[in-house]
């Protein structure tokens, strides 16, 4: 019980499902929120994240799953029972109130109890009949000595009625609304609050958004709620406003210390206010934590391409702790050793400011500095490394066209667990509309990359409006699944050729890693029993190959 | 610019020559229809000036009846036109009943239909229940009733419209707000709901109480005839009349009606006033 009441509201299995939908717009959501915390919950849009934030408030119900707040069940109440407010996207004023009306909407609504003393008149009735029987008594009792002790009986009892009615003593629980000048008084602190003081006549129309804005979280705290919730709030702002209201919210946070959740698809936004972050995608909690955390430490490859720059690469696990990416061995991360298999797939994070830039040939990994944009604080280049592309920032200026090389600390190298069903390869379009990865060039279809996208007579890439499509050297994501993968021990059956480097049974089958010469490598399942060092070609399935284009989730 | 090409573009403004058949129409059917009907209420037959046309209304004492038999008629009809109109509306804007607005379209059907072959269908209609339930024909035995269902009946479809409107155009977040702030259902109603189309049902009162002033023909059928209002006997002066100033007492009746319908809008127009912002529909 002690642990539950630290927390303000906790969320168990919650799960939401529309009717007119097959998937969970919410799937297992599970979070505690402190009291006085500043909670945001970051995602791109459709990711769940406003359809949380409604089911605190009481807009949707849950599926299944429960909403606790201290401690009780509130899945199912309705909005206005729940001790929640709302900042709506939208700023959702009413238009035929003016600003003080606005304000003053929920506080007319609002009953307080307050208690009362009033006379205990069960109490006088019953000692009245008391003393009614007993007199009865009296007139039929010859006894002197019952006499009397009937008559002190009385006595007593007709002083403690007399008592009871002098000094009210039960105390009664009623409600009442609040008067006009409580109202009046805590409309002004409201307006105090967001610095709109003596707006209170004005009409809602005459404001700018952002001071509708401020209206709308003043009528909401105006309530005092023990939660505020806010519905990407600053979306409908300008920059400037927007950066000055969130410095304001994070103020007014602190000021009235009531426990804000945030809902955000800006991850500055969220970064410069929030005490925790909620990464969500797809309906599901990729990541909590404090801001810096889900920055430094991101969870997985999502969240780091989300939150922040990030150059993402699937690498490998090698031996003595170095992970393979770029075409390179690193150092990894001490905190990473012993996590991951060596072989095994990972992705690997580097932020652009990570990378050090030394002379060529004194870093791990040389490139050619193909572009340079100044940033104010720093120069952004792109490195070209190979084929792959690496961004980084620095305060250094370099030229384009000069080579260079990269180190990073190994504490800066995040390694991520893939979630793994299929072979990952950092593959480009070649010129002639082939793919190339892993060390060979497929024919494979890239129209769908490109949306809107098709060929003309002359078998160049045009979009929509006929302008041909520079792809050459455009870098892909190329997904190969491991059923896609099959292995011949006759190696003219194909142009890759590669040794068998590992052997796992799992169960009713062998997960097969084959390294080609060129150290790329090819998970695969099958039925059959090879040896390891097996030199094999491998056959790849191309109709089951997945494309998809680098950073096309943001 | 150069000032003479402003000066011949002042002098033949082509836009503004575009309002041209719209003045003439208004011109021919508005106004001078109006300044007729003025000039034949203060004119004799022999086009002398008098007063005496408002005389021979005023004096009769069953004009004033039937003056104030019509206002009557007609506010109750308004009031339950939007009364019923209202829910219907409401169902029809939200689209969890009302997908694919097929219902809008049922709902607007009887108005495909000529409203005096409506009404009499009407009337065989209820007068067949009241005989089969009560033994009497309602036209017969309640012609005010009668009048009242008919004209209902008649005149919801232009309720509903407009009231269906402005629902459309409910702002969903005000209600949800409203919800949020502490505000039961009952109370989400009539503290945003109500307020937020107040200038449909403004419009709606207006598309039911002029018409129902003026027409004369449901209450013919829906009383047998034996129930007049004032268009009756403005069709009396106008039509049958065998006085040889009966266009100039019927122009008296018809500014008469004219003043009965300005002064309720300008009421009505005070009340939606209030909030010109979200002005909507006809007015």
């Amino acid at each position: 019980m002690e642990n539950n009441e630290q927390y303000i509201i906790e969320l168990n299995n919650v799960c939401k499902k529309f009717p007119d939908s097959d998937v969970y717009a919410v799937e297992n959501f599970n979070l505690k929120i402190k009291k006085g915390e500043f909670v945001t919950f970051l995602g791109p849009s459709g990711c769940g994240k406003t359809t949380t934030l409604r089911m605190i408030a009481g807009f949707e119900l849950p599926t299944s799953g429960t909403i606790l707040l201290n401690g009780q069940d509130i899945s199912l109440l309705p909005p206005y029972k729940r001790p929640i407010n709302t900042v709506f996207q939208r700023y959702a004023l009413f238009a035929h109130l003016n600003i003080f009306n606005n304000i003053a909407f929920g506080l007319k609504l609002k009953k307080i109890p307050y208690t009362v003393k009033v006379v205990d008149k069960d109490r006088i009735a019953q000692l009245e009949l008391d003393n009614k029987l007993d007199k009865e008594e009296l007139a039929n009792t010859a006894c002197s000595d019952q006499r009397s002790e009937l008559d002190e009986k009385i006595h007593k009892r007709q002083e403690e009625i007399a008592k009871l009615k002098a000094n009210p003593s039960l105390e009664i629980v009623k409600f009442r609304h609040y008067t006009k000048k409580e109202i009046q008084e805590k409309v002004k602190n409201a307006l105090k609050v967001v610095d709109l003081e003596g707006f209170e006549k004005r009409d809602i129309s005459t404001l700018s958004g952002g001071q509708q804005q401020r209206i709308a979280i003043a009528r909401a705290i105006v309530n005092e709620p023990e939660i505020l919730l806010l519905d990407e709030p600053l979306g409908a702002l300008d920059l400037k406003m927007r950066k000055e209201m969130q410095l304001e919210l994070k103020e007014m946070h602190k000021k009235i210390g009531i426990t804000f959740i945030y809902v955000t698809h800006d991850q500055e936004e969220a970064l410069t206010m929030s005490d925790t972050i909620v990464v969500m995608n797809d309906g599901e909690i990729q990541q909590v934590g404090k801001p810096k955390e889900i920055y430094d430490e991101p969870n997985n490859a999502f969240v780091a391409d989300f939150i922040g720059e990030s150059n993402i690469y699937t690498g490998t696990m090698a031996k003595d702790n170095k992970v393979r990416f770029l075409n390179k061995y690193w150092d990894a991360d001490p905190v990473d050793f012993g996590k991951f298999p060596v072989n095994e797939k990972v992705d690997v994070v580097v932020r652009p400011e990570d990378f050090n830039i030394v002379k060529a040939g004194k870093g791990i990994v040389d490139g050619v500095v193909s572009s340079k944009i100044f940033k104010g604080m720093h120069y952004e280049y792109i490195i070209n490394v190979g084929k792959a592309e690496v961004v980084v920032q620095s305060t250094a200026e370099l030229d384009e066209g000069i080579t260079i090389g990269l180190t990073v600390d190994p504490i800066n190298i995040q390694i991520m667990k893939k979630p793994f069903v299929s072979n990952f390869y950092d593959g480009y379009i070649t010129k002639d509309y082939k793919v190339d990865f892993a060390g060979s060039e497929f024919k494979l279809d890239i129209l769908p990359l490109f949306p809107g996208a098709s060929y003309d007579e002359e078998g160049t890439l045009i979009d929509e409006n006929k302008q041909e499509i520079a792809v050459n050297n455009m870098e892909i994501n190329v997904e190969v699944p491991f059923e896609a993968i099959t292995i011949s021990d006759d190696l003219e059956a194909s142009d890759i050729h590669g040794n068998i480097i590992s052997l796992i049974y799992i169960g009713d089958h062998y997960e097969i890693i084959v390294r080609t010469d060129d150290e790329e490598d090819f998970v695969l399942s099958t039925p059959d029993l090879w040896n390891e060092n097996d030199r094999v070609s491998v056959l790849i399935d191309t109709s089951k190959i997945h494309l998809s284009r680098k950073g096309a989730k943001k | 610019m150069s000032e003479a090409v402003i000066k011949q573009r002042r002098r033949f403004n082509f836009r503004g020559s575009l309002c041209m058949p719209y003045a003439v129409f208004m011109a021919l059917f508005v106004v001078f229809p109006l300044v007729l009907i003025f000039y034949y209420a203060f004119t004799d037959a022999k086009g002398k000036f008098t007063f005496n046309n408002w005389g021979t209304i005023f004096t009769d004492v069953t004009n004033w009846k039937v003056i104030g038999v019509t206002f009557i008629i007609a506010a109750i009809t308004t009031v339950l036109c939007v009364l019923i109109a209202y829910p219907i509306a409401y169902l029809l804007s939200n689209k969890k009943y009302n997908s694919n607005k097929v219902l809008v379209y049922i709902f607007l059907l009887p108005m495909w239909i000529n409203f005096v072959i409506r009404t009499i269908g009407l009337k065989a209609l209820i007068n067949g229940l009241t005989k089969w339930m009560f033994g009497f024909d309602l036209t017969a035995t309640y012609p005010y009733v009668a009048i009242v269902i008919g004209m209902v009946y008649d005149y919801l479809p232009f309720a509903i419209l407009p009231l269906y409107n402005q629902m459309l155009k409910m702002d969903k977040n005000q209600i949800e707000a409203a919800a949020d702030l502490g505000a039961n259902p009952f109370q989400v109603f009539t503290r945003t709901i109500i307020p937020m189309t107040i200038p449909g049902i403004v419009s709606a009162c207006t598309m039911t109480f002029m018409p129902t002033m003026s027409s004369y023909v449901i209450a013919n059928k829906m009383s047998e005839n034996t129930t007049k209002i004032i268009g009756n006997i403005i069709e009396f002066w106008f039509g049958s009349s065998s006085s040889p100033n009966k266009y100039n007492v019927g122009s008296v009746l018809s500014l008469v009606m004219l003043m009965i319908i300005g002064i309720s809008i300008l009421i009505e127009k005070s009340i939606s006033s209030k909030d010109d912002s979200r002005k909507v529909g006809i007015w």
